[in-house]
């Protein structure tokens, strides 16, 4: 079995408009794992997630993504991506969810795609996982953010990745659709899909995530959540916070007291001396 | 025999009209969705640069007219593509130098005798039997391209960052969508005229983006709306003794008027 690392980045850096937005960024995410990056706005967690797609082109260092240079990679079809936003969703672009999700089957040249309807098993199987059924034939850019975000969770599970990159998944997503974007994320992990986030809900992260890259134009930390420590986060957002761990995955001491046992969420707050 | 129909030049505008208004709703389908539709505009008024440098070095003007045009549209995607520009200034720029360029030849080969109306508003009367075979020629290779490339095409419309991770080469779609809105421009402004040639491409595909949800159903729409806005536009051109580029951009501005209402009662009614 290939051991090779989903995901190397060896001290890469890049700079935007004269300012350094990524620096010095050496990470590894191994396969099967679940990373989510975190960190303030404009802490290049976007600019890193591009550059690991190859959309954005490193000023020094490499990327390797399934032990291949980024530059030389190929096969596309191993990696599913879910933007925060698609620039052709607004209300004026004609285009169903059901065609949305079929362009995500796109594995290369195609000369009679067009005369093919944007039906399938395939389709009808993702557009369920998520819950979008029903909406098949519904112009995306009139759905709500949260509907959207999931045809295109539908579009990048239909390529039947073994790396799935999101940024900001849930943003937008109410609380109930969220969970069940966590819950899909499960057991794709399950499955061996490694899975990459951005995301700035710290407290979910925390519970589902195996590994967390903090950034703030460097790497301070990729480690458990289970080791992050205040002292990251404080590092991380520059101002005091208070960790209270609990949660399904893992009990943890925060302050040197008792964990405190919650249903659901392990909570990131602001001190309140901030 | 109907009177337009026993006229050689009537029929060959209206053949040219429906390959015209068939083909350029065709390639403005993606430059609307990608908000890039004054590309047509700026393509156009380059396109008057190279009928000028024809006229004034006497080479078949449709010749240099697509090579300026070519050159043009290509510049302006690398520009776009690579962010040394905003979209809007890099058309802004080629708009107005183009332009500038085409009076200054215009003007210093004062020797050439050519109808500037015709080639701004167009002229049912210019059109040849070569402009003829290649607009077919044209039209044969768009379809060709278009349905074959219709997914990378639309998936670089709708988002092009997408579209790079589902591994399609981006750079190269958009380059050869230039290149063949810049052959279409060159044919379309032969009857659509320099002015006018933008609305074929844009007008049309409105009423197809208004009344459909689907992206295949919508392109085909545009097709069909361009096809008949051409035949009427020119029927009613040639009984009523007007421009005929004029007549056709009304009949599909009058379209999009239809197709807003009808779509605003059936979002009333449902």
């Amino acid at each position: 079995m290939d051991n090779t690392p989903a995901v190397e980045l060896e001290d890469v850096s890049f700079t935007y408009a004269g300012a350094p937005a990524v620096h010095g960024v050496t990470l590894s995410i191994e396969r099967g794992d679940f990373t989510a990056i975190v960190g303030p706005n404009g802490s290049g967690k976007s600019t890193l997630l591009k550059i690991i797609l190859g959309l954005i082109k490193p000023d020094s260092g490499t990327v390797r993504v399934f032990g291949t240079d980024i530059e030389q990679f190929k096969d596309w079809r191993r990696i599913g991506y879910v933007p925060q936003v698609a620039t052709g969703i607004h209300a004026m672009f004609p285009i169903t969810v059901g065609e949305v999700v079929a362009h995500g089957r796109y594995t290369g040249f195609s000369p009679f795609e067009f005369w093919r309807r944007g039906n399938g098993a395939d389709i009808d199987g993702v557009l369920q996982m998520v819950d979008m059924a029903d909406f098949k034939r519904r112009r995306i850019g009139e759905l709500s953010t949260g509907q959207q975000q999931r045809a295109l969770i539908a579009r990048a599970l239909i390529r039947k990745p073994d790396l799935l990159v999101m940024d900001e998944p849930i943003a937008g997503v109410d609380v109930q659709g969220g969970e069940e974007v966590y819950m899909l994320l499960r057991q794709l992990r399950e499955n061996g899909v490694t899975i990459l986030i951005i995301s700035h809900d710290v407290g979910a992260v925390m519970r589902e995530a195996g590994t967390v890259a903090c950034m703030n134009c460097t790497l301070l930390c990729h480690c458990p959540p289970q080791e992050l420590t205040e002292e990251n986060l404080v590092h991380l957002y520059g101002f005091p916070v208070e960790v209270l761990h609990h949660g399904r995955h893992h009990d943890h001491h925060a302050h040197g007291e008792e964990a405190v046992r919650h249903d659901e969420f392990d909570q990131v707050t602001p001190h309140a001396h901030r | 025999m109907p009177a337009i129909l026993q006229y050689d030049f009537m029929v060959r505008a209206l053949i040219g009209g429906v390959l015209v208004g068939g083909l350029a709703p065709v390639l403005g389908t993606f430059l609307v969705l990608r908000r890039f539709s004054l590309l047509s505009d700026t393509l156009a008024h380059v396109a008057l640069f190279g009928v000028a440098v024809g006229f004034a070095v006497n080479v078949y003007p449709t010749l240099t007219t697509f090579v300026a045009v070519t050159i043009a549209a290509v510049v302006m995607e690398v520009l776009r593509s690579r962010g040394r520009l905003p979209g809007d200034a890099v058309l802004a720029v080629a708009l107005y130098s183009s332009l500038a360029a085409a009076v200054v030849v215009i003007s210093a080969a004062q020797g050439f005798n050519v109808d500037l109306l015709g080639f701004l508003f167009g002229s049912i009367l210019t059109i040849t039997e070569l402009d003829l075979w290649l607009l077919g020629g044209l039209a044969f290779f768009v379809v060709i391209g278009v349905t074959a490339f219709f997914t990378e095409l639309a998936q670089t419309s709708f988002d092009d960052a997408l579209a790079r991770v589902s591994g399609i080469k981006v750079d190269w779609v958009n380059l050869g969508l230039a290149v063949l809105a810049a052959a279409t421009i060159t044919l379309a402004m032969r009857i659509m005229g320099v002015l006018l040639v933008g609305a074929l491409i844009v007008i049309p595909v409105l009423v197809g983006q208004g009344v459909t949800n689907s992206l295949r159903t919508a392109f085909i729409v545009a097709s069909g709306v361009g096809m008949i806005s051409a035949v009427t536009g020119l029927t009613i051109a040639f009984y009523q003794d007007i421009p005929g580029g004029g007549a056709i951009v009304l009949v599909a501005v009058a379209l999009l008027g239809v197709s807003m209402a009808w779509r605003r009662l059936r979002r009333h009614s449902s």
